[in-house]
C-alpha cells in the first residue's frame, strides 16, 4: 500500500507530460472559476472533448485537477466585489467582503487562498484513510440522517444573528425557507408557486438568489456612497506583508481549519448531501465555536478560512463514492464520472483491488494541483487586490455585466434576469435595513433538502425514523445546540450592547 | 409505338431530372450546413447519460457533415420539460435539435400541463440505442425469482425517481396494473437508488439495465424480469403476466424503452435539411470510433434512423384510454 | 403619525410576502402544504413580533435607548440607522439613480441582448457617473464587448441571451439568425 502510494506520486510529479497538463488545467481552471455562474460543469463537460485522444492517466488527472481548481477561484470575486460565485462562496463573502472594505483585502485573500489550498490537501488525506472503511460509513447515512443534517444547518440560523436582531435574522431565514418550496414539491410534484413558469420547476436558481441578495446590494450600495470598495486608501508596502499575513492566519487556527476540513471532506463523502452544505455547515460552526462570534460578518478571518478548507475538503471526498460506487459525490463529479467513463475508467468495488495505483495517482494529483493553485492565486491576487482600492464608480458597471451574465449563464434561462431584479430589491432592502443576510443563504439551500428527506425518511418507517442510532445523536446535537443558542441572547449582556451580524 | 417511346423518354428524363434535382437539393442542403452553426439541446445538465451521449453524437455527426459545427447547449429544468419545449420551439431551420427523455411520452398521453410539444409531429433523427427495463431485487432482499415476488405475503419497497418522473410512472403503473407487493417510496435521484438498495432501505426497483448492469455483475443485486432487449438471460416479464391490463401496461413501457437517446428536432424541417442530418446520423452512429466510445460508455448500441423512429413513438402515443387512465391513475398519490 | 424606520416598513413587506404565500399555499393539495405552512406561520408570527418590538416601544424609553447605544455623541441611535451611516434621506438620489442603471439594463438585455446592451451601458455609466473621459469609456466598453465575445461567443461556444427585438432587427436586415 505505502509503496503504491509513493510510486504514484512519483509517477505523476516525474512525468512532464502530466505536470504539464496540470498547469494547463489548473489556469484554465482557475480562470473559468472567476466568472460568477459558469463554474465547474460546464468547463468540465466542455473539456471532454479534448481528453478524448489522452490515455486514462492522463485525462482523469486533467479533469480533476480542473474540477479541484474551479471552486478556488470564486473566492477572488467574493472577497474583493462581495460577489459570490455559487452558494458555497456566499459564505466567504460573509466575511471577505467586510475585510476588503477595510483595506485588508490582501489579507483576506491570503487566507482564503491558502485555506482551500489546505482543506484540498486535508480532503485528500481524509479520502485516503477512509478508502478501507468507505463502505460501511456511507451506508449509515439514510434520508433520515440527511434530514436531521439539514436540520442542524438549518438551526445555525439562530447563531447567525444574536441580540436585537435575531428575530429580524430569523424572519431573514425563514424567507429563505420559503423560498426553497418554490417549485415541485417532493410528494405530490405539485409545481408550487410556479404554475406555468417552468423555470421555477426546479426551485429558484440558486445563483440568482445569491447574486440577487449579496452582490447587487452591495454593488449599488458602493456606487451611491462614492469611493473605492476600501475605505482605507492603499499603502503601496502593504500588500505583500497583509498577503503574508493572511497567509499565516490559517496555521494559526489550525483547529478549526482541521476540523472543518474533515468535516468537509466527510460531508463530500456522503452522496445526496451536495450544494454548498458544507461550506454553511463549517460557517455556521465557526460562528458557533469562537468565543466572539460578533466579530462574523464584520471580517472575522475564520469565516473566510472556514467554509474555504470544508468546500475543498468536500471535494476530496466526495471523489470517494464516485470511484468507488459510481455515485457522483456532487454535482460536478456527476460530470468527472461520464468522463471517467468515456476515458475508460470503470468506477466500482474493482477501483481498490485493481487500480489502486490509479485511485492514488488521482488522489496525489488534487494535492498537487491544490498546491499549484494556491501557488498560482498567490502571486497574482498581488495584482488583483489592488481593485479594491479603485474607484467604486469605474468598477460597479463592470460588477453589473458581470452579475447579470452569471445568474443567465446558470441554467441559460433569461427569466432569471427578472428574479435577479426582484430579489435584489429585497435584498438591498435587508442591506439598507441593516437586517442579517446569511441566514437566507441556508434557508434556501438547506431547505429543500430538508423537506425531500424528511418525506423519504417517512415514506420508509415513518415516524419511527428518528430512533435509528445516528438520527439519535443529530437530534442531541441540535437540541444541545438550540439551547445553547438560547443561553448566548438572553444572558445579561454587557455595557456596549452585542453588535448583530450585519451581512 | 412512338407514342411509347415518348412516353418512355417522358418518363426515363423526368426520372433523370427527379434524380438530378434530388441530387441537386442534397447538394444544397448539404452546402447550407458548411459554415453553420447547429446548436445541440440537452435537456439535462452537464454530466450524466443524456449529456455524454449527446457530446458524442455532436462530435461524430460533426465529423460527418463538413464545414458544420456542433455546439452543445445544456438546458436543464422542469424534468426535462424546457429543454424539449425549446426544441419544439425553435425555428425549424434544421440549426436546432437536441435529446431528451423518451420518458416524455407518459407525460403527454397524461397530459401534463407544463408541456408544450408534440412529439408525434417532430422531426425524427434517430435514435441510438435500446434500453431494456429490467426488474432488479437487493441482494438482502431474499427474492430469487418473479413469481417469488408475486406471491410475497408482506409488501415489499421499491425506489423510484422524483414524483412524476418516467421511472415512478412506469414502476406504479406496473405495480397497479400487475398488482405486485410492493411499495413504492419516490424521491431517489441520479445513484442514490443503489446506495439504499445497499443500505436496505429499499429492496428492488424498476430500471434500465445498462444503469443496474454493473450493480448486478458486482453480486449486489439479480434480474429477476426484464422488458424488451433481446438477451436471453432474464426472462421477459411478457411471458410471466396473465392479465390484460398487465401486459398492456408491459407493452407501453416495451415501446417506450426501445427509444433511447433519441436525437429529435423541431416539427417541419424541410425534407433535405431532414435528410442530410439523417445521413450524418447515420454515418456517425456506425463509424468504429463511435461504437467503440459507446461501448465505454456502456450504451447497448441499437440504432435506428428516421422514420422508423418517428412510426415507433407514434405507436408507443397510440394508446387504449384504459391505459390512459392507469397513467393518470398512478400520477396520483396514494 | 410616529415616523416610520425603513427597517419597519421592510418588516411590513416581509409580513406581506409571508402572507401571500401562505394563501396561496391553501390552494395545494394536503401534503404540498406542509411545508409551507411549517415556514410560512412562523414567519408571519415573527414579523408581527417585530412590528411589535418596533411600533410598541414607547416613545420615552426610545429615546434614552436610542441614546446609549448611539455611535455618534449626542445624535439618537434611531436617526442613525445601524450600521450604514451613509443611508437616509440624503441617499435617496443616488440610491434611485443606480437602481434606474441596474433596471435600465436588465431590461435592455431582455429586449436587445447582452452584445448591444453591455456596451451602451458602460459607455453610459462610465461618463456620466464615473466623469471619465469619452476616449476611456469607449475603450473600456468596446474592450470589455470583445472580451466577452471571446469568452462566450468563441472559446466556450455559449450564446448569450440575444433579446427579444434584435433577432427580429437583424432578420427584417436579412441577417440569419440561428
Amino acid at each position: 500500500m505505502i509503496d503504491t502510494m509513493f510510486a504514484a506520486l512519483y509517477g505523476l510529479v516525474s512525468s512532464p507530460h502530466i505536470m504539464g497538463l496540470m498547469l494547463i488545467a489548473v489556469i484554465f481552471g482557475l480562470l473559468v472559476g472567476v466568472t460568477p455562474g459558469i463554474g465547474g460543469k460546464l468547463s468540465i463537460a466542455m473539456a471532454i472533448p479534448f481528453v478524448y485522444g489522452m490515455d486514462k492517466v492522463s485525462g482523469a488527472v486533467f479533469l480533476l485537477t480542473m474540477h479541484a481548481v474551479n471552486g478556488t477561484s470564486g473566492q477572488i470575486s467574493s472577497i474583493m466585489f462581495g460577489i459570490p460565485g455559487d452558494g458555497d462562496d456566499a459564505a466567504t463573502t460573509l466575511d471577505g467582503y467586510p475585510l476588503a472594505k477595510q483595506g485588508q483585502a490582501a489579507r483576506a485573500l491570503g487566507a482564503s487562498i491558502t485555506a482551500s489550498g489546505v482543506g484540498g490537501i486535508i480532503g485528500a488525506i481524509v479520502f485516503a484513510i477512509m478508502i478501507p472503511i468507505l463502505e460501511p460509513v456511507i451506508l449509515m447515512f439514510s434520508p433520515a440522517e440527511f434530514f436531521l443534517i439539514a436540520l442542524l444547518g438549518i438551526s445555525f440560523i439562530a447563531f447567525l444573528s444574536s441580540g436585537k436582531k435575531i428575530v429580524k435574522g430569523l424572519i431573514v431565514g425563514f424567507y429563505g425557507l420559503m423560498l426553497s418550496t418554490i417549485g415541485m414539491d417532493p410528494i405530490t410534484g405539485t409545481p408550487r408557486y410556479a404554475g406555468d413558469m417552468l423555470f421555477l420547476w426546479d426551485g429558484v436558481s440558486l445563483v440568482t438568489a445569491v447574486l440577487a441578495l449579496f452582490a447587487v446590494p452591495e454593488m449599488i450600495a458602493l456606487s451611491t456612497k462614492g469611493g473605492a470598495i476600501s475605505a482605507v486608501p492603499m499603502d503601496k508596502g502593504f500588500n505583500y506583508q497583509q498577503l503574508l499575513s493572511g497567509v499565516m492566519e490559517v496555521p494559526r487556527h489550525w483547529w478549526l481549519v482541521l476540523r472543518t476540513s474533515v468535516i468537509g471532506a466527510v460531508i463530500g463523502m456522503i452522496p445526496g448531501l451536495g450544494g454548498s452544505t458544507a461550506a454553511w455547515l463549517c460557517y455556521g460552526h465557526a460562528v458557533q465555536s469562537s468565543k466572539t462570534p460578533e466579530r462574523f460578518g464584520k471580517g472575522a478571518i475564520e469565516g473566510v478560512i472556514a467554509p474555504e478548507t470544508a468546500s475543498n475538503g468536500k471535494e476530496g471526498g466526495s471523489l470517494l463514492p464516485t470511484l468507488f460506487f459510481g455515485i457522483p459525490g456532487s454535482s460536478g463529479m456527476a460530470v468527472l464520472l461520464g468522463a471517467f467513463l468515456i476515458l475508460g475508467i470503470q468506477p466500482g468495488a474493482t477501483m481498490v483491488t485493481q487500480h489502486l495505483d490509479l485511485v492514488w495517482t488521482l488522489i496525489w494529483a488534487l494535492v498537487v494541483g491544490n498546491l499549484i493553485a494556491v501557488g498560482i492565486l498567490l502571486v497574482v491576487c498581488r495584482w488583483v487586490a489592488v481593485l479594491t482600492f479603485v474607484n467604486g464608480r469605474y468598477l460597479v458597471p463592470f460588477i453589473l455585466v458581470f452579475v447579470s451574465l452569471g445568474c443567465f449563464v446558470s441554467d441559460y434561462q433569461w427569466q432569471n434576469l427578472i428574479v435577479l431584479v426582484l430579489f435584489s430589491a429585497i435584498g438591498y432592502g435587508f442591506l439598507r435595513a441593516g437586517w442579517p443576510r446569511s441566514p437566507f443563504v441556508i434557508g434556501l439551500v438547506l431547505g429543500g433538502k430538508a423537506e425531500a428527506s424528511l418525506n423519504q425518511a417517512l415514506q420508509l418507517w415513518g415516524y419511527s425514523f428518528f430512533l435509528r442510532p445516528i438520527s439519535l445523536v443529530l437530534i442531541a446535537m441540535i437540541v444541545g445546540l438550540m439551547v445553547y443558542a438560547f443561553y448566548r441572547n438572553f444572558r445579561p449582556h454587557r455595557a456596549n450592547s452585542s453588535v448583530g451580524v450585519n451581512l | 409505338m412512338i407514342r411509347q417511346s415518348i412516353r418512355t423518354a417522358a418518363f426515363g428524363a423526368a426520372i433523370v431530372a427527379g434524380l438530378g434535382s434530388g441530387i441537386a437539393l442534397a447538394d444544397d442542403a448539404t452546402d447550407f450546413y458548411k459554415g453553420k452553426t447547429v446548436t445541440y439541446i440537452v435537456a439535462t445538465a452537464p454530466g450524466g447519460g443524456y449529456d455524454t451521449n449527446g457530446r458524442l453524437i455532436t462530435q461524430f455527426m460533426q465529423k460527418h457533415l463538413p464545414g458544420s459545427t456542433f455546439v452543445v447547449q445544456n438546458m436543464p429544468g422542469a424534468g426535462h420539460l424546457i429543454g424539449t419545449n425549446y426544441i419544439y420551439a425553435s425555428d425549424p431551420d434544421g440549426l436546432t435539435f437536441g435529446t431528451f427523455n423518451t420518458g416524455l411520452i407518459y407525460g403527454q398521453l397524461t397530459g401534463d400541463p407544463g408541456i408544450k410539444f408534440d412529439l408525434t409531429k417532430m422531426s425524427w433523427i434517430g435514435k441510438v440505442s435500446s434500453d431494456p427495463r429490467v426488474i432488479v431485487v437487493s441482494k438482502d432482499s431474499g427474492i430469487t425469482s418473479f413469481d417469488q415476488l408475486k406471491n410475497l405475503k408482506e409488501p415489499i419497497k421499491f425506489a423510484a425517481a422524483g414524483v412524476g418522473s418516467a421511472s415512478t410512472i412506469e414502476t406504479t403503473m406496473l405495480v397497479k396494473t400487475i398488482g405486485l407487493p410492493i411499495q413504492v417510496i419516490t424521491g431517489y435521484n441520479g445513484n442514490e437508488d443503489q446506495l439504499a438498495m445497499r443500505r436496505g432501505e429499499v429492496q428492488g426497483i424498476v430500471g434500465s439495465r445498462s444503469t443496474f448492469q454493473q450493480f448486478v455483475d458486482d453480486g449486489n443485486g439479480k434480474f429477476i424480469a426484464q422488458i424488451g432487449g433481446s438477451e436471453t438471460d432474464v426472462p421477459q416479464l411478457a411471458s410471466m403476466v396473465t392479465n390484460e391490463e398487465g401486459k398492456k401496461a408491459i407493452e407501453l413501457v416495451a415501446s417506450q424503452s426501445n427509444i433511447s437517446r433519441l436525437t429529435a428536432g423541431p416539427a417541419g424541417i424541410p425534407a433535405d435539411r431532414l435528410k442530410v442530418l439523417r445521413d450524418a446520423y447515420a454515418a456517425a452512429t456506425s463509424d468504429p470510433e463511435f461504437i467503440a466510445k459507446a461501448k465505454t460508455l456502456g450504451l447497448p448500441l441499437d440504432p435506428l434512423i428516421g422514420d422508423a423512429v418517428g412510426d415507433s413513438v407514434k405507436t408507443a402515443m397510440d394508446q387504449t384510454p384504459e391505459i390512459v387512465q392507469f397513467l393518470k391513475d398512478s400520477l396520483k398519490p396514494e | 403619525m410616529k415616523q416610520l424606520s425603513f427597517s419597519t416598513w421592510l418588516t411590513f413587506v416581509m409580513l406581506a410576502i409571508f402572507g401571500t404565500m401562505v394563501a396561496m399555499a391553501t390552494q395545494f393539495p394536503p401534503n404540498a402544504r406542509f411545508m409551507p405552512f411549517v415556514v410560512g406561520i412562523p414567519g408571519i408570527a415573527l414579523c408581527l413580533l417585530q412590528l411589535g418590538m418596533d411600533l410598541l416601544r414607547a416613545p420615552g424609553n426610545q429615546l434614552a435607548e436610542s441614546f446609549q447605544s448611539a455611535s455618534k455623541a449626542g445624535v439618537p441611535a434611531n436617526l442613525v440607522p445601524e450600521e450604514e451611516p451613509e443611508f437616509g434621506p440624503h441617499t435617496v438620489s443616488g440610491e434611485l439613480t443606480m437602481w434606474a442603471y441596474f433596471i435600465g439594463f436588465i431590461a435592455a438585455v431582455l429586449v436587445f441582448g447582452f452584445y448591444i446592451s453591455v456596451p451602451v451601458m458602460l459607455v453610459s455609466f462610465l461618463r456620466r457617473q464615473a466623469e471619465a473621459s469619452w476616449k476611456f469609456a469607449l475603450f473600456l466598453a468596446v474592450a470589455a464587448t470583445v472580451v466577452l465575445y471571446s469568452m462566450f461567443g468563441v472559446l466556450l461556444h455559449v450564446q448569450l441571451f440575444h433579446g427579444f427585438l434584435t433577432p427580429i432587427v437583424l432578420r427584417a436586415l436579412g441577417f440569419e439568425v440561428s
